[in-house]
């Protein structure tokens, strides 16, 4: 070793961890099982210090990475001298095994932190949540310590490292990894917890309020993460759009939409004590999807970009993940009788069954997905036959799907609990109807003939003003107290959070699916230019004036000087370029986009010919802008949410007596 | 998981239950009939799925004018010629070869050796491509496997 690191604690870290992950495993379940308490805190401590040397193990791996020492395999493999500073945090989780390493920081951390910061840390139900969740750090463990070992050390230790993919050198993969890993891993808790009450029997603690910030934080963290990833992709990978079908954006994406099921149908269980098995079983799907995700990126089962090299790591994922669902749905099994509902659907026209049809397309989107993401290995085991499904399949059934659950989104709230009065919901429904209609008039008129398009944007109205009814409804009792309009809005948004801060994660959704039918009038132009000579794409004339070269000790830079015009108008000059790394030996296109809330205009340079000549793809993608709109306001909806304690809701229930709107969250 | 004291809820003004339950049971029916009809569509649908197959099984088994595959291959060394938008080059799986031609933008990571999976349209003897992928060993391992 020539440089000082930490690196040499690695290892003897990492099997303190699991030392200490057992240790806590047999406490809890010691405690558990024979109600002893003292048993039980020192399960908590085991499982505190089992976090702390994975902590440990994560910063000898970092101090690693940077003091550049290149004896470890991981330090060697994704990073080098030249990369600059940040990314060598994001080296961290280049890689599988430090990838796999930041998971299991963050599961012991979280888990930790749940088992502390529960109300009633003594309960039987956490302490069995306490095993669940041991168990579950005990495998990622192994696997840290046996097939994929951060610290393994190289016979020949180079003089640098192979440096990390250029494509991970962006600011979007210092965060999109971690966040999805902190929603993939943030699942563990209500999970947990969830299994946890099953087992112990314990009713007086439910598990999905105790759990409930961290589902939310798990989901809105899941959600950003997903943005961001179509964002770098957009922005990185130079083919013009932001989400493919790949397996792994599908393995991100499946949790999601059970999660997204869950708050919804959770909201039920809380006023109306319903929904119980459908609940755990919700929180059970998610976790198993998340973990099946973190699988097939580590299989190489199926062909993806996104695929850590295959290795064995893989196949011992299996086995945990079966182990995983037999036992929950055991467990479930085992405890049907208590989780039968104690109330019953009163009308087909109630919250209960927005919610009810909200929860049914979710699941049956999840299920397409996992469809369509599986479907190749179904069929070469029942077949032989290789097939694969391509996005086609999916943009096919999503739109409808997502056409139906937007239209949700806007009726959902206008519907009370239990049953309504035909007339007082028309009269609510009616402003938003009209602004559908109005919507769709006015595309039609200025001559969009696109089905599609006219209902996605039409639907989007109808939700917009929907949203906007609901606030409207909840200011005027402030505005009645004497508040300016502003305030009343205000007042209503913090008084009750989860509620209104869910509308404006709603709307948030409304921008994006703005975004996403803008996409069908993408144009896509392929042209090879001559310096000096012109393409037209959509409404712009792009001239290619140029190339200038330059080098950094990293990469030779081939930078092209686009000169854009629209009607005639200069509008500006774009500088895509085609860069050649020299580690990996390999050219890297940095896209550039020209980006307004009408349209963006996006252009890359696909080659570069010797003498200077252009290969240059260009597109033009109406309201893509709206997305990362829709996913600020989205944040912003989360923040608000996650900001409320937790609200009287929870209890007041019980009563089946709900009534709108104070209590009623959604 | 609640204790009984929570069964306050009256049914009173609740239709009969076998009615309800009915009513439910035929909703989700075609919700469930709707979702899979959709499922079996767009499978169906032109596009939706590709045949995925190696060099050899192509040249093996596919019929010439076969539309909707993915061939999986390694680039040959000294194969690939530009011209212009025009991309000609050979794919092998080691056993056999087969020449792809693509008027498309290539990835960053396509080079001599690098594997790839080109789709498109077989004519018995070249493999026209609307797309090619590398699928690039090296997307996260850095060190190249190739």
């Amino acid at each position: 070793m020539r440089t000082a690191s930490l690196a040499a604690l690695g290892r003897p870290a990492l099997l303190c961890a699991l030392g200490f992950a057992v240790l806590a495993l047999i406490l809890f379940a010691m405690s558990a099982l024979r109600r002893r308490v003292p048993a039980g805190r020192a399960g908590g401590r085991a499982l505190a210090a089992s976090a702390g040397f994975t902590v440990l193990a994560a910063a000898s791996l970092l101090s690693a990475l940077f003091a550049h020492d290149f004896s470890l395999a991981y330090v060697a493999n994704y990073s080098s001298r030249s990369l600059a500073g940040p990314y060598t945090v994001s080296a961290l989780w280049g890689g599988m095994e430090g990838s796999l390493l930041f998971w299991t920081v963050l599961l012991t951390v979280f888990a930790t932190i749940a088992v502390y910061r529960h109300p009633n840390p003594d309960s039987p139900a956490v302490t069995w949540a306490g095993a669940v969740l041991a168990g579950i750090a005990i495998f990622f463990l192994l696997l840290l310590a046996f097939p994929a070992d951060p610290f393994a050390r190289l016979a020949d230790v180079p003089t640098d490292g192979s440096g990390l993919n250029p494509l991970l050198q962006s600011p979007g993969m210092l965060i999109h990894p971690p966040l999805l890993y902190t929603g993939f891993v943030g699942f563990s808790i209500p999970f947990a917890f969830a299994m946890g009450a099953l087992v112990s029997g314990r009713t007086e603690t439910p598990w999905f309020t105790s759990t409930r910030r961290w589902t939310l934080f798990s989901w809105s963290a899941l959600s950003i993460g997903i943005v961001l990833g179509g964002a770098w992709a957009y922005t990185e990978l130079g083919w013009g759009g932001y989400w493919a079908w790949d397996p792994v954006e599908n393995a991100s994406f499946m949790p999601w939409l059970t999660a997204t099921a869950y708050l919804h149908s959770v909201v039920i269980q809380e006023k109306r004590r319903m929904l119980r098995i459908w609940n755990v079983s919700l929180i059970l799907a998610t976790y198993a999807l998340a973990v099946f995700g973190t699988f097939l990126t580590r299989s190489g089962i199926l062909s993806s970009i996104h695929t850590f090299t295959e290795g064995s790591t893989g196949v011992w994922f299996l086995p945990f993940l079966a182990a995983m669902l037999l036992g929950g749905l055991a467990i479930i099994a085992l405890r049907y009788d208590r989780l039968r509902s104690e109330n019953r659907l009163d009308a087909l026209v109630s919250r209960e069954s927005a919610f009810l049809a909200n929860n049914v397309l979710f699941v049956a989107a999840a299920f397409t997905v996992l469809w369509g993401t599986v479907y190749p290995i179904v069929a070469e085991v029942t077949t032989g036959v290789r097939l694969s499904v391509g996005p086609a399949f999916f943009n096919a059934v999503f739109v409808p799907l997502g056409l139906a659950i937007l239209a949700l989104t806007g009726i959902g709230p206008l519907v009370s609990w239990r049953r309504m009065s035909k007339g007082r919901l028309s009269r609510l429904v009616r402003p938003p109807v009209v602004a559908g209609i109005a919507v769709a008039a006015g595309l039609w008129l200025a001559g969009m003939r696109s089905a599609g398009g006219v209902i996605a944007f039409a639907l989007c109205g109808f939700v917009a003003v929907a949203i906007a009814g609901e606030f409207i409804r909840g200011g005027r009792v402030y505005r009645a107290s004497g508040d300016s309009w502003p305030a009343a809005l205000a007042h209503t948004l913090m008084r009750n959070r989860r509620r209104y801060g869910g509308y404006v994660v709603h709307l948030g959704i409304v921008l994006i699916v703005i975004g996403f039918a803008g996409a069908a009038g993408k144009v896509e132009r392929n042209a090879f230019l001559e310096p000096g000579s012109s393409m037209k794409v959509g409404a712009y004339t792009l001239t290619y004036e140029g190339r200038e070269q330059s080098s950094t000790p990293e990469k030779q830079i081939n930078d092209a000087t686009v000169a854009v015009s629209r009607g005639g108008e200069p509008v500006g000059t774009l500088h895509p370029q085609s860069n050649f790394h020299f580690a990996q030996q390999q050219p890297q296109s940095e896209v550039a986009i020209r980006t307004t809330p009408v349209e963006d205009l996006y252009v890359v340079v696909t080659q570069f010919d010797p003498d200077g000549a252009a290969a240059i793809r260009a597109f033009v993608n109406p309201l893509t802008w709206w997305i990362w709109a829709g996913a600020v306001v989205m944040a912003a909806g989360m923040s608000v949410i996650l900001s409320g304690g937790t609200p009287h809701g929870a209890t007041a229930g019980a009563t089946g007596r709900v009534r709108e709107p104070v209590a009623a969250a959604g | 998981m609640q204790t009984a004291s929570s069964h306050r809820q009256s049914h009173v003004n609740a239709p009969p239950s076998a009615k309800r339950r009915a009513k439910f049971i035929i909703g989700a029916g075609v919700v469930l009939a709707t979702v899979v009809g959709l499922v079996g569509w767009a499978m169906s649908r032109p596009g939706s799925t590709a045949f995925y197959v190696s060099v050899s099984e192509l040249q093996a088994s596919a019929p010439a004018g076969a539309e909707d595959y993915r061939v999986n291959g390694v680039v040959m060394p000294g194969s690939i010629e530009r011209r212009g938008l025009d991309t000609t080059f050979a794919i092998t799986d080691g056993r056999s070869d087969v020449t792809v031609t693509t008027d498309q933008p290539l990835p960053d990571a396509f080079k001599d050796r690098s594997e790839v999976v080109a789709t498109g349209n077989f004519n018995g003897r070249t493999f026209a491509a609307t797309q090619v992928l590398a699928k690039c060993p090296s997307k996260f391992k850095a060190k190249s496997r190739a």
